[in-house]
């Protein structure tokens, strides 16, 4: 049988790895999707450009 | 002839001609001037290999608003070959606007045409072992106005001291002397003609070269400071009546401008490097570069936890969410990001210079002190650049891109920022000697017998890099030194 203190310190190791590992996937299915598009926060505009946070897009194809 | 100075007996001989630097730039010259019939001494500070006692001596003191603090010693290597013995092949031609005047930039630019260096293309490509049909390169044309796809090759990269050595050893027209370090150039009793040269080895012993003409070719750096130390009988140093040597050091800035996504893989393909057109940079008056969209490919993990680092990253660059909580903290490039990096044109700033700092080398030499500067016309070029990219590739559909906040906000500084290690217009090309160091030969202007190759005779950088152009340059110096009147 192992050290107590041995076992432990390795179901401690074991329980934070696991929150390594289900952290990542608990925001996963948290987060609001995978569109590579910025929120539509609009900061400057540039002709028929609007840059939001810092993408450069075609105004016209914001989508609100 | 192969005759190391620390070691072998010398025996006096009157050259034809002496060049200084045993780089891409010597060596070209070296062996043009030997097919011609010249006798011809290539004297080289370092040896064959690397050494630190050669390298030291290229250490100095950076004090400009750019700096990287290796600017001076890990870019250029001191030994036979030079730089080329670590440059990476990329081979391009300076465009016909870099040739035209451009008065935003303040000071007269290249005063020679740009046919003239082209002469020498083909000649070029074969030292460097590009095919011969390589450039001027044919790539897509993009339907733009303001930018088209840059035309560049590669060339293995060849390193001028592994490829040449053999030749020039076996050559009895070249006596190339290493551990041979120039320390003074010596002017005649008239001051319009170098008499001599002295040369010393690594034991302190000093050896005169006198030749017909000589040539400087050591660097940008090296040839200021050369020419600013002989200030025994000419007060300023050599050639700098005007106060112009190591004036306008230009390098390429490598600016890192941020990310992009692909929308038309088809049209660009992943890889792809953009030019402004001559329509860009006059309709804002900014200088030239080059724009290269690289996908980031799997970063390398490295220490005992590397397995765990890979899969967290992995893990978050799965979400949006998360990747972008986390950029908040820590800059992060997930898998499938494009990063964008560039080689930006410096514009001819005589605030950019190279002087001399006040600690000496072992051969008393004064060692360099860099001023590298970026100017309010540096700012605008680089801003601009990324901002009519970015539109473009929207407005064209071909990609999606994220810009930095300094690129956006002009009152942030510029930071994320880096060299490129081409060192530039130091002793700069001009019919005019109040804005230049050389004239349209490369002939120190007041000295008859002296000349300067290499890119510090470059009046503007241009937005490509330069050994392509330092060959053909050499190439044409070589051509009319061997014209000349024995």
């Amino acid at each position: 049988m192992k050290n107590i203190d041995e076992a432990r310190v390795l179901l401690a190791r074991r329980a934070f790895l696991s929150s390594l590992v289900s952290l990542p996937i608990l925001l996963y299915f948290c987060s609001p999707g995978r569109n590579r598009n910025p929120p539509a926060l609009a900061l400057n505009n540039l002709d028929d450009f609007v840059i939001v946070n810092g993408w450069v897009l075609v105004k016209q194809d914001i989508v609100e | 002839m192969l005759i190391d100075l620390n070691n072998d007996k010398v025996r006096g001989a009157q050259y034809d001609v002496c060049i200084y630097g045993a780089g891409p730039a010597g060596i070209t010259l070296a062996r043009e001037l030997a097919a011609k019939g010249k006798l011809v001494a290539l004297v080289e500070g370092g040896s064959l290999e690397y050494s630190e006692e050669s390298q030291s001596l290229y250490e100095g003191r950076e004090t400009g608003n750019i700096r990287w603090d290796e600017e001076l010693r890990a870019c250029r290597l001191r030994y036979f070959g030079g730089t080329s013995n670590h440059w990476g092949g990329r081979c391009g031609i300076f465009d016909p606007v870099d040739f035209e005047s451009r008065e935003y930039f303040g000071l007269p630019g290249w005063p020679i045409k740009r046919e003239e260096i082209l002469s020498y293309l083909p000649k070029a490509l074969e030292i460097v072992d590009i095919p011969i049909h390589a450039l001027p390169a044919i790539v897509p044309t993009i339907k733009s106005k303001y930018f088209r796809l840059s035309e560049y090759a590669l060339s293995p990269p060849t390193r001028f001291g592994g490829k040449y050595l053999d030749e020039i050893k076996s050559s009895s027209k070249i006596h190339a002397y290493i551990n041979a370090n120039l320390v003074t150039l010596k002017l005649a009793e008239n001051g319009s003609s170098l008499s001599g040269t002295e040369v010393r080895n690594f034991k302190r012993k000093s050896f005169t070269f006198t030749a017909g003409q000589h040539i400087m070719a050591m660097g940008a750096i090296e040839n200021a400071r050369i020419l600013l130390n002989s200030d025994k009988q000419q007060r300023g140093g050599v050639g700098n009546r005007n106060d112009m040597v190591g004036r306008c050091f230009m390098e390429h800035f490598n600016v890192a401008y941020g990310r992009f996504v692909v929308e038309d893989h088809q049209a660009i393909g992943n890889i792809f490097e953009l030019n402004p057109t001559a329509a860009l940079m006059k309709e804002h008056g900014i200088g030239n570069g080059v724009l290269a969209f690289d996908p980031s490919t799997e970063a390398v993990m490295y220490g005992r936890l590397k397995v765990l680092k890979k899969a967290m990253r992995d893990a978050i660059c799965e979400s949006d969410f998360a990747a972008s909580m986390l950029r908040k903290f820590k800059d992060v490039d997930c898998p499938g990001d494009g990063v964008i990096s560039s080689m930006i044109e410096q514009a001819p700033n005589p605030d950019s210079r190279v002087t001399l700092d006040s600690e000496v080398d072992p051969f008393g030499l004064r060692r360099v002190k860099l001023n590298w500067s970026m100017s309010d016309a540096d700012r605008k070029t680089i801003r601009v650049l990324g901002i009519e990219t970015a539109k473009e590739m929207a407005r064209m559909r071909l990609a999606r891109i994220q810009l930095k906040d300094f690129i956006l906000n002009d009152q942030l500084e510029i930071s994320d920022i880096g060299p490129h290690c081409h060192h530039m217009g130091t002793t700069r090309m001009s019919s005019d000697p109040r804005h230049g160091v050389v004239d349209v030969n490369s002939k120190v202007h007041g000295i008859s017998n002296l000349y300067i190759a290499g890119s510090s005779v470059f009046p503007t950088g241009g937005g490509i890099n330069p050994t392509l152009t330092i060959i053909m340059l050499a190439l044409r110096l070589g051509e009319h030194i061997s014209r000349l009147p024995k």
